[in-house]
C-alpha cells in the first residue's frame, strides 16, 4: 500500500476560490439578477425625482409668497372685518346711549364700553395689520406674534389705568411705565422689521419680569436667543424653518430643564414623571447630540422637512428591499433550484467535498448582496446630489453627553452596513429553506412572506406590554440600522411631532448587545441545520 | 500519446482500478443494492447490465457520491472513497441518468466552470476533448440550444476533461442516433484498450452491451448475480440453438423429423418450421429430409440465445418498476 501526503489547507481554499468563481458566474449569467439591478438602479433616480417633484410642490405652501394679488385678498378681506368691528362699536354706543346714566346701569355700561375697547383694540390691529403688512391670520412669523402681544398688551394697561386711584402706588406706576415702554417698542419693530429687536425687547423684558424665578428668566432667555440663532428672519423667510427653530429652540430648553430637575418635561402625552437613571443619560445625549448641530449650524438643513435627508431615507430605504427581494430569490433557489435543473450533478461528480460547495455558494450570496449594496450606494448618492445637492450634514450621536460627528458619506454607508445585517438573517433564512424543502417556489415564497410579516409583527408588539419573552422573537432584534443609530431620527422627530421621542418607552426593545449575540446564534443555526442537511442529504 | 492517464498517481497496481467491496442501500425499507462487490480493471469496458430498476442506477450514484453508502466502501484508483474523497473523485469521471449543464451558460464556459475544480486542466485540453465529441461548432452556443444529442456529448466531454482514471456511464446511448452509438461506442473501446482507462457502462439492453463490453456484471432485485466475460456469455447460449427451415412440405417435414427429434419442432408455417437442436444435428436433419425427397430451400440460424442466457441468469423474470 502506499501512503498519500495530503495536500493540506492549500488545496481546500483553491477548491473553494474555484467553486466561488463558478458561483458568480452563475449568478452574473441569471436573468432575474439583471433585472433587480436595473431596478434598483431606476428606482434610485426615480424616487429622488418623486421627492423633487414633491418638493417643488409644497414649496408653494412654504415660502411666503410676495404676490400682490394674494396681499390684495388680505386686505380686503381684513377691510371686510374692519368694517364688520366699526358696526359692532356704533352698535356698543346706541346701546350705551339706550341706556339711562342711573347707578343700577352702571356695571352693564362698564361692561359694554369694555367691549368697545375691545373691538377698538381689534380695528387698531387691523389698521396695524393693513398698513405694516402683517397678516396674523395669515401668516406666522415674528410680527404676528410681537403685534398679538401688542394688543393683549395694550387691554392690560386698559385694566390698569382702572385702578381704583387709591391702589396706585409706586410698583403700578412703574409697571404701567414698563409696559407703555414695551408698547412703544413694539411699534417700533412693526416699522423697522427687525427680528433682533424683537429678541432683544423679549429678553429685557423677562429680565424685568419680577414674577418669573431665575430658571423660568434663563429657559425664555435661551429660547429667543436659540430662535434668533436657527432663525435669523424670524419666520419671514421660510415659515416651515421658523416653526422648527421654535420647536428646536423649546425642546433644548425642556431637555435641560428636565436633565436639571429629573422629570420629563419633554414628552407632553404623558403625565410628568422621574426620570430613571437611563433615561436621563438618553436625555443628555440627545441634549448633546442637538447641541453639537446647533453649534455647527446642522440644525436649519437637518430637519424634518429636510428634502435631502427625506430622499436618502427613501432611496436607501427602497433599495434595501430591492436588495432583499433579491437576495431572497436567490438565496431560496441557491439550491433547490440547481437540484431540480439536475445541474447538482456536476458539482457532486467533481472533487470537492459538499461543505465546500455549500460555503462557495454562501460566499457569493453575500458577495452579490454586497455589490448590490455598493451599487445602492453610489446610485443613491448620486441621485440626492443631482436632485438635491450633495449633502454634507455628518451624524452627530453621543455618549455619556459627549457628542461627536462622522461624515455623512461615512455614516450612509456605515447604516447600509447595518441593514445589510437584517437582509443576511432572512436570506440565510431563506437558504436553509431552499436546502431543506428542495423547492424554490416554497423557499422563496415563504422566505419573503416572513420578511413582509417581520415588520407586521413588530407593529403588534408595538402595542403589548413588553413582557420579558418577546424579546426572543426574532423580529424584535432586527431592524438594526435604527438601533445602531438612534440619533438620525432624532431631529426628525423633535420637528415633527415633538411628543414622540425615538426612545418611547411603550415597547422596550432588548438591548443592542442581547440582540447581536442572539442574532448571531439564530445565524449560526441556521446555517449549520442548512450546511447539514446539504452535506448529508442524498440526490436522489 | 497517454491522454488519460490520471495525474495523482495512485496504486501502481493497475489491474483494479475501481472497487466496489459489500456495498448496500436501502430506500426505506426496501433494500435498492444489497452486498454488492465487484471490480472493474483498468483498460476494460465493464457492462453492468440488469433490468428496470434493478439497482444500476443506485449503485452508479453512490459510487459517484450523489448517495450515501449504508454499508460497503468504494476504491477509485486506489484511493479510499470516505478517507480520502476528493483524491478519490479526481479519479473518477461520468455521466449519471442525462447530464445536465448550466443552460444559461455556454458549453465552452460550462466546461471551464468544471475545469476549474480539477487540477492541471487546460484551455487547450478543453479545445481536445470538445474536437474529440465533434462539439467544435456549437460550443460557444448556450446549453439550453442543444439537443439531447448533443447534451449527451458535451457531458461526454465534461467526464472526459480532466483524464478519468475510472469512466463510468449511466446508459450512454440514450437521445443518440445510431451513428452517435457507433462514435461512442468505438471512443469508449478505444479509452479502454488504448488509454488504459477503466470505462463502466450500465444498460439494459444486452445487444449493446455485447458490441463494446469485455466483461458484464448482471444485477437484478438489488443482488449482484454474476460477473462474466462476454465470451463466457456467449457460450453460454451455445448449446440448441433454433434453426429455421424453408421447405415446400413443411407439414411432411415436420412429421418425419419427429420420430428422430421428438419434441423439438418449435412452430410450423406453411413453407417454414422452427426447430431447436444443436450445431452438430443440423447435417443429420437436412439428410433425412434430402433422402424422403423434400426440397430444402434455405436454414437460417435464428437469433442468439443470448437474452435466454440473460433470462436463464436473472431467473427468467424480469422485475418492473
Amino acid at each position: 500500500m502506499h501512503f498519500f501526503k495530503s495536500q493540506g489547507e492549500g488545496l481546500q481554499l483553491n477548491k473553494i476560490i474555484a467553486l466561488y468563481k463558478n458561483e458568480l458566474i452563475k449568478i452574473s449569467k441569471k436573468i432575474s439578477i439583471i433585472i433587480f439591478m436595473v431596478i434598483l438602479v431606476l428606482s434610485c433616480f426615480g424616487i429622488g425625482a418623486v421627492i423633487k417633484f414633491i418638493e417643488m410642490q409644497s414649496a408653494q405652501f412654504t415660502s411666503i409668497s410676495s404676490d400682490p394679488s394674494q396681499n390684495q385678498f388680505f386686505r380686503d378681506d381684513l377691510t371686510t372685518q374692519k368694517q364688520s368691528q366699526e358696526a359692532a362699536i356704533a352698535d356698543f354706543d346706541k346701546q350705551i346711549a339706550s341706556l339711562p346714566d342711573t347707578p343700577e346701569n352702571q356695571m352693564a355700561i362698564l361692561s359694554l364700553q369694555d367691549q368697545k375697547a375691545g373691538a377698538q383694540d381689534q380695528i387698531d390691529m387691523m389698521q396695524i395689520e393693513i398698513d405694516k403688512e402683517i397678516y396674523v391670520g395669515y401668516q406666522t412669523n415674528f410680527l404676528t406674534q410681537a403685534l398679538q402681544d401688542f394688543t393683549n398688551l395694550k387691554s392690560e394697561i386698559r385694566s390698569l389705568k382702572s385702578t381704583p386711584a387709591e391702589s396706585q402706588d409706586a410698583l403700578w406706576q412703574k409697571t404701567l411705565d414698563e409696559k407703555n415702554q414695551l408698547l412703544t417698542d413694539y411699534q417700533k419693530i412693526f416699522d423697522s422689521k427687525d427680528f433682533k429687536a424683537y429678541v432683544d425687547i423679549m429678553e429685557s423684558s423677562i429680565k424685568t419680569d419680577d414674577s418669573l424665578d431665575a430658571d423660568t428668566k434663563k429657559t425664555r432667555t435661551e429660547y429667543y436667543s436659540l430662535w434668533y440663532q436657527l432663525d435669523p428672519s424670524g419666520g419671514m423667510n421660510d415659515v416651515t424653518m421658523s416653526n422648527q427653530a421654535q420647536s428646536i429652540a423649546q425642546s433644548v430648553g425642556d431637555m435641560r430643564r428636565s436633565i436639571q430637575d429629573k422629570v420629563d418635561y419633554t414628552n407632553y402625552s404623558q403625565s410628568m414623571s422621574l426620570m430613571s437613571p437611563v433615561q436621563i443619560s438618553d436625555m443628555e445625549n440627545r441634549l448633546a447630540v442637538t447641541e453639537y448641530q446647533i453649534m455647527h449650524g446642522n440644525v436649519a438643513v437637518n430637519n424634518g422637512l429636510d428634502m435631502n435627508a427625506s430622499s436618502s431615507s427613501a432611496i436607501f430605504g427602497f433599495g434595501l428591499f430591492i436588495i432583499a427581494l433579491m437576495m431572497l430569490v436567490l438565496a431560496g433557489g441557491a439550491v433547490s433550484q440547481e437540484i431540480s435543473s439536475g445541474s447538482i450533478k456536476s458539482l457532486i461528480i467533481a472533487p470537492v467535498k459538499r461543505w465546500k460547495i455549500f460555503t462557495a455558494k454562501v460566499m457569493s450570496l453575500l458577495t452579490v448582496g454586497f455589490i448590490a449594496l455598493i451599487v445602492l450606494f453610489l446610485f443613491g448618492i448620486l441621485s440626492q446630489g443631482l436632485f438635491f445637492g450633495f449633502s454634507s450634514t455628518p451624524y452627530v450621536y453621543a455618549s455619556h453627553g459627549i457628542a461627536s460627528a462622522i461624515p455623512n458619506l461615512l455614516y450612509q454607508f456605515l447604516s447600509l452596513l447595518v441593514s445589510y445585517i437584517d437582509i443576511i438573517i432572512y436570506m440565510a433564512f431563506a437558504l436553509m429553506l431552499s436546502v431543506l424543502t428542495r423547492n424554490t417556489a416554497v423557499a422563496v415564497g415563504l422566505s419573503i412572506a416572513t420578511y413582509f410579516g417581520g415588520s407586521i409583527v413588530m407593529t403588534f408588539m408595538m402595542y403589548l406590554p413588553s413582557y420579558e419573552w418577546l424579546k426572543f422573537i426574532p423580529f424584535a432584534n432586527l431592524n438594526l440600522s435604527g438601533r445602531f443609530f438612534p440619533f438620525s431620527a432624532m431631529m426628525q422627530s423633535i420637528t415633527m411631532s415633538y411628543s414622540s421621542m425615538p426612545f418611547g418607552n411603550r415597547f422596550s426593545l432588548p438591548s443592542l448587545s442581547f440582540s447581536l449575540v442572539y442574532l448571531a446564534i439564530f445565524l449560526f443555526c441556521m446555517t449549520y441545520a442548512a450546511m447539514d442537511s446539504f452535506n448529508r442529504r442524498d440526490l436522489k | 500519446m497517454l491522454l488519460f492517464q490520471c495525474r495523482i498517481q495512485g496504486d501502481t497496481n493497475m489491474e483494479t482500478a475501481l472497487q466496489i467491496k459489500n456495498v448496500s442501500k436501502s430506500f426505506g425499507r426496501k433494500k435498492v443494492v444489497d452486498n454488492i462487490s465487484f471490480d472493474v480493471r483498468a483498460g476494460e469496458v465493464f457492462g453492468f447490465l440488469g433490468p428496470n430498476g434493478a439497482g444500476k442506477t443506485t449503485t452508479i450514484k453512490m459510487v459517484m457520491g450523489f448517495l450515501t453508502m449504508d454499508e460497503g466502501n468504494v476504491t477509485i484508483n486506489g484511493y479510499d472513497r470516505h478517507k480520502n474523497y476528493e483524491k478519490a473523485m479526481g479519479c473518477l469521471g461520468g455521466i449519471v441518468e442525462n447530464p445536465e449543464m448550466y443552460k444559461d451558460i455556454s458549453g465552452r464556459v460550462n466546461l471551464e466552470m468544471y475545469a476549474r475544480l480539477h487540477e492541471g486542466v487546460t484551455r487547450e485540453r478543453i479545445d481536445e476533448v470538445v474536437a474529440l465529441v465533434g462539439m467544435q461548432e456549437r460550443i460557444n452556443d448556450k446549453v439550453k440550444k442543444y439537443s439531447l444529442g448533443m447534451k449527451q456529448r458535451i457531458g461526454l466531454a465534461q467526464a472526459l476533461l480532466h483524464r478519468p482514471k475510472v469512466l463510468i456511464l449511466d446508459e450512454p446511448t440514450n437521445g443518440l442516433d445510431p451513428a452517435g452509438i457507433h462514435e461512442l461506442r468505438d471512443i469508449l473501446k478505444n479509452l479502454a484498450h488504448e488509454e488504459n482507462v477503466a470505462v463502466m457502462v450500465s444498460s439494459h439492453l444486452l445487444s449493446e452491451m455485447q458490441m463494446m463490453c469485455d466483461r458484464v456484471g448482471i444485477i437484478n432485485k438489488g443482488k449482484l448475480i454474476d460477473v462474466k466475460t462476454i465470451e463466457e456469455l456467449t457460450s453460454l447460449a451455445s448449446g440448441e440453438i433454433i434453426y429455421r427451415i424453408q421447405t415446400n412440405q413443411a407439414q411432411k417435414a415436420a412429421e418425419l423429423l419427429k420420430t428422430s427429434y421428438p419434441d423439438k419442432i418449435k412452430a410450423m408455417s406453411e413453407d417454414s418450421f422452427d426447430i431447436e437442436i444443436n450445431k452438430d444435428a443440423v447435417p443429420g436433419v437436412i439428410s433425412i429430409l434430402a433422402a424422403n425427397s423434400i426440397e430444402v430451400f434455405g436454414v437460417a440460424r435464428l437469433e442468439t440465445s443470448l437474452e435466454d442466457a440473460f433470462l436463464q441468469i436473472t431467473g427468467g423474470g424480469l422485475t418492473i418498476e
